[in-house]
């Protein structure tokens, strides 16, 4: 484990504004005015349903996206300028994206600074004003906020707070995406920063900050030289609230894992696949939003044989492609026009792989299992 | 009226440096061999492409063989280990896509293993006729 | 890195997505903000830079490079000079609703009777209380709420995947889905179900009678098309005879065409004494104009398009220009602000809403 801090903007007006006191919104200020990088990419938030990339350079557009957007399920690795030092804020399938397209020479990560944001998990849009007209009959128009706390789904409206538990949420079919249910990476350990509220002692408004590469500590010394941060020692005890934390949250995504994934150890497995890819229609979404996939525009798997076949080329290739890359981040199933639950698909494949061969995508920077020979030409 | 009795489709893919020499030393030697099986020679078992065992299976194969050189011994530095490896990710892969993964094998015969060689193609025709027809060749 | 909201101009499904721009180059990203379509697409959608990257005309007057204002000048000139009984105006739905209102005024000052979205031939020959039936259709929400649903005449994993999406999530939570070819069955039983066909110049008008008769006691009936705007167009009331038909006549001698899209009328064309186009993209068709005014391309218009499920959606551009020289054609009497209130008065909404299904069937 790195170093851990709890750390806030010495701003108050960031402090108060950003979540959990400002940190990360103080750290990329910071970094910008320190000249460690040229830009930033964050999250613009338009309203509380949509958020887009922003790449910029600007203290004020800075300020302006500070807190995390939930229901923004960007993959931010995709908008990483080429040839240019970034700092982005990431959540652990960003992280693993950005190191993954690294290894294909997609992305220089010496160019990069990954501040870390730790991850419960995102919601689509759409379902999530649903959600809100639907169980608390509200205009999705009146919502100031929403936020996920201490297995709470809080909705922040004009007319008032509303609540309820996330797991009942999530039983009638809201709640966060499929993949990040199952998602069991919650702190981006692969990251140069990690920051969160876990181990936050309560009413501090404060991030948790985990310090995990040289790069890190470069950040959190930008904070301190420009007087952005202020920060204390996280205690044994804090440090030990957040492992706790993130420990209950893997077992969580454990849980819905089995859960999910039980539905394909239920029926015939080839059937499922043959049912499932069988709606595909190759408008190729999953391939362009897919941060691990190299070739994009282009790619010949498309236009791989499909007639007669039971499953298309396409979709067999991708399987076998992704099988040691996939990171799970839930791009494909959430542009899937018809509706194909992708991530689960191809995250039944990895994780095989990753039991087989005890090796996970985006982790570190060693090569994919299928660049490399295997040792002794075993079989 | 006679019923067409299903044979077992293989296709076998054999390194032009070693088993495809091998299998021609099986014929030679009037190996019994069951005709279940047909040959793409390929310059290395490392070249041949996960995606076309793939659409083998896809185009009606009932078994897929890749046959190359003993490990030390590839004509390419070590291309052999790469073939081991995607053989090994390969069979994980067919497992869960719901193939049996007996139907795909990886066997290293040298150019002078013809006894080997027809051996091979006896066991594993056997074995694709206790599994049947793969389910994942097109509709018949 | 500019994000733009905008719709996607392929069918009338009108899906929610982004235009990036970074300078000159143009990308599509998913939105998934979008109630249409929850940021998925189909292929059109997802080639869509590929489509707005096609070549743009230049203003010209009989074959000539002119100014802007000269190609509007001249076409005012020659619409006056043409037998107003002889001139046709045809908006084949690939326009906001503001440029296809313009577009009626501007036939109406010129006394032109001859309108037609494509669709007209239908329209006119369907009893007035079932036309609103054949504009808008019904909400996805409601598609995937059905009990059963009657999919008629038309392959929506071909046409439109975002519509099969709905029916395949109906399907899933026990819905009865049939495809009906009525050429193979005697009669159609629609009662209570939820009815799917496509409306497009093609359609046989019998098909179309046979739905809506049978159809009375249908839950609702959904006629997609294939233009982005043919709903709004039809609901701007943009249609009067059937222009197609009336130049094979040779009915029609003068033609005004906006935002065409190549088609079987196109060999016709060139026997005509006057052609105008108004376009966003080079086609054939701006290629044999005797004048062309070009607008901008689909995403960079301000204004507005009605989609199947009766939403009003913002296009996402802010260029006016378009909907500025129709109205400059007229004799500049009117202004955009004009026309805008004009489309929400006759559509009846106070403004553009995503999230409103704003125009229903106003049956059942």
């Amino acid at each position: 484990m790195g170093k851990c801090y709890l750390a806030w903007a010495k701003d108050p007006e960031i402090r108060q504004k950003g979540g959990s006191g400002g940190f990360v919104t103080a750290t990329l200020l910071a970094a910008l005015k320190e000249g460690l990088v040229e830009r930033v990419l964050i999250v613009r938030r338009i309203d509380e349903f949509e958020g887009v990339p922003l790449l910029t350079d600007d203290p004020e557009e800075v300020k302006s996206c500070s807190s995390a957007h939930l229901a923004a399920p960007l993959n931010l690795s995709s908008y990483i300028p080429p040839g240019e030092r970034v700092a982005v804020t990431v959540k652990p399938c960003d992280a693993r994206a950005i190191i993954e397209r690294s290894k294909r020479r997609q992305i220089d990560l010496e160019d990069i600074y990954m501040v870390g944001l730790n991850c419960g998990g995102t919601f689509m849009p759409v379902r999530t004003m649903e959600a809100v007209s639907d169980l608390f009959g509200l205009d999705p128009g009146d919502v100031l906020g929403f936020e996920v706390s201490k297995g709470k789904f809080l909705v922040e409206a004009r007319s008032g707070t509303y609540t309820l538990p996330m797991v009942e949420l999530e039983r009638m079919g809201y709640g966060r995406r499929d993949p990040c249910r199952y998602c069991n990476i919650n702190i981006p350990v692969m990251a140069d920063l990690a920051c969160g509220d876990a181990g936050v002692p309560p009413g501090m408004r404060a991030t948790f900050v985990e310090i995990l590469t040289d790069k890190g500590d470069e950040l959190f010394e930008a904070g301190i030289k420009t007087s952005m941060i202020e920060f204390e020692e996280a205690g044994e005890e804090e440090i030990e609230t957040r492992v706790r934390t993130d420990r209950r949250m893997s077992e969580d995504a454990d849980m819905w894992w089995d859960e999910l994934s039980s539905m394909i150890d239920e029926v015939d497995h080839l059937s499922y696949y043959i049912n499932e890819l069988g709606r595909c229609i190759h408008c190729g979404s999953c391939k362009i939003v897919c941060p691990v996939c190299a070739c994009k525009d282009d790619a010949k798997c498309l236009d791989m044989g499909r007639e007669g076949y039971r499953i298309s080329l396409y979709n067999l290739i991708r399987l076998f492609h992704l099988m040691d890359s996939c990171i799970g981040c839930g791009q494909c199933e959430d542009v899937c026009p018809a509706d194909i639950p992708l991530t689960m698909i191809h995250q039944r494949f990895e994780r095989r792989m990753e039991k087989e061969l005890g090796y996970r995508p985006g982790f570190e920077m060693s090569k994919p299992p299928l660049q490399e020979p295997e040792p002794g030409g075993k079989v | 009226m006679a019923i067409e009795r299903w044979e077992p489709k293989i296709l076998a893919f054999c390194c032009n440096w070693c088993s495809y020499a091998g299998a021609d030393v099986a014929g030679v030697e009037r190996r019994q061999m069951p005709p279940s099986f047909r040959i793409i020679r390929v310059m290395c078992s490392g070249s041949v492409d996960p995606c076309w065992v793939l659409e083998a299976f896809l185009e009606g194969a009932d078994g897929v063989l890749i046959t190359g050189c003993h490990p030390g011994e590839c004509h390419y530095l070590n291309t052999n280990y790469h073939t081991a490896r995607r053989y090994r990710l390969l069979r994980i892969f067919i497992e869960e896509l719901g193939l049996e993964p007996d139907r795909l094998r990886l066997e290293w015969i040298s150019a002078t293993e013809g006894i080997k060689f027809a051996e091979v193609i006896r066991d594993m025709t056997e074995k694709i006729r206790a599994l049947g027809p793969s389910r994942l060749g097109p509709e018949r | 890195m500019e994000f733009i909201q905008s719709v996607c101009p392929g069918c009338c499904i009108n899906c929610g997505l982004y235009i990036v721009r970074s300078g000159e180059e143009i990308k599509v990203d998913y939105r998934k903000r979008s109630p249409v379509n929850e940021g998925k697409l189909c292929k059109f959608g997802v080639d869509l830079s590929r489509y707005y990257a096609k070549e743009r005309p230049e203003p010209t007057v009989d074959g000539k490079e002119v100014d802007l204002e000269t190609a509007i000048g001249e076409a005012a000139e020659r619409l006056k000079m043409a037998s107003s009984a002889e001139t046709g105006f045809l908006c084949m739905g690939n326009s906001t609703n503001e440029e296809i209102l313009a577009f009626k005024r501007l036939a109406e000052s010129f006394g032109i009777e001859n309108i037609d979205c494509t669709l007209s031939k239908h329209i006119i020959s369907t009893p007035e209380d079932l036309k609103p039936t054949l504009s808008v259709g019904v909400p996805f929400k409601s598609i995937e709420e059905a009990d059963r649903i009657i999919l008629i005449s038309i392959n929506p994993s071909l046409q439109y995947p975002l519509l099969l999406r709905r029916v395949i999530r109906a399907e899933k939570k026990g819905a009865e889905v049939v495809m009906l070819n009525p050429a193979e069955s005697e009669s159609l039983e629609l009662e209570g179900a939820v009815v799917i066909s496509e409306i497009t110049q093609k359609t046989d008008p019998m098909l179309i009678k046979m739905i809506l008769e049978a159809g009375k006691d249908a839950r609702s009936i959904c006629f997609m098309k294939p233009h982005a705007n043919l709903t709004g167009a039809m609901l701007l009331g943009f249609y009067g005879v059937d222009i197609s038909e009336k130049v094979k006549l040779g009915e029609i001698r003068s033609l005004f065409l906006l935002d065409p899209v190549p088609g079987d009328m196109d060999d016709l064309l060139s026997d005509l004494d006057l052609l105008i186009v108004q376009a966003g993209m080079k086609t054939r068709v701006s290629e044999v104009a005797d004048i062309t005014i070009p607008s901008p391309r689909f995403f960079e218009r301000e204004g507005t398009v009605v989609n199947i499920e009766g939403r009003v959606l913002p296009v996402g551009g802010t260029s006016r220009a378009g909907v500025e020289s129709l109205l400059k054609i007229m004799g500049g009497e009117m202004d955009f602000e004009d026309v805008r209130r004009g489309v929400w008065e006759v559509l009846g909404v106070d403004g553009a809403n995503e999230d409103l299904i704003a125009i229903t069937q106003g049956r059942r």
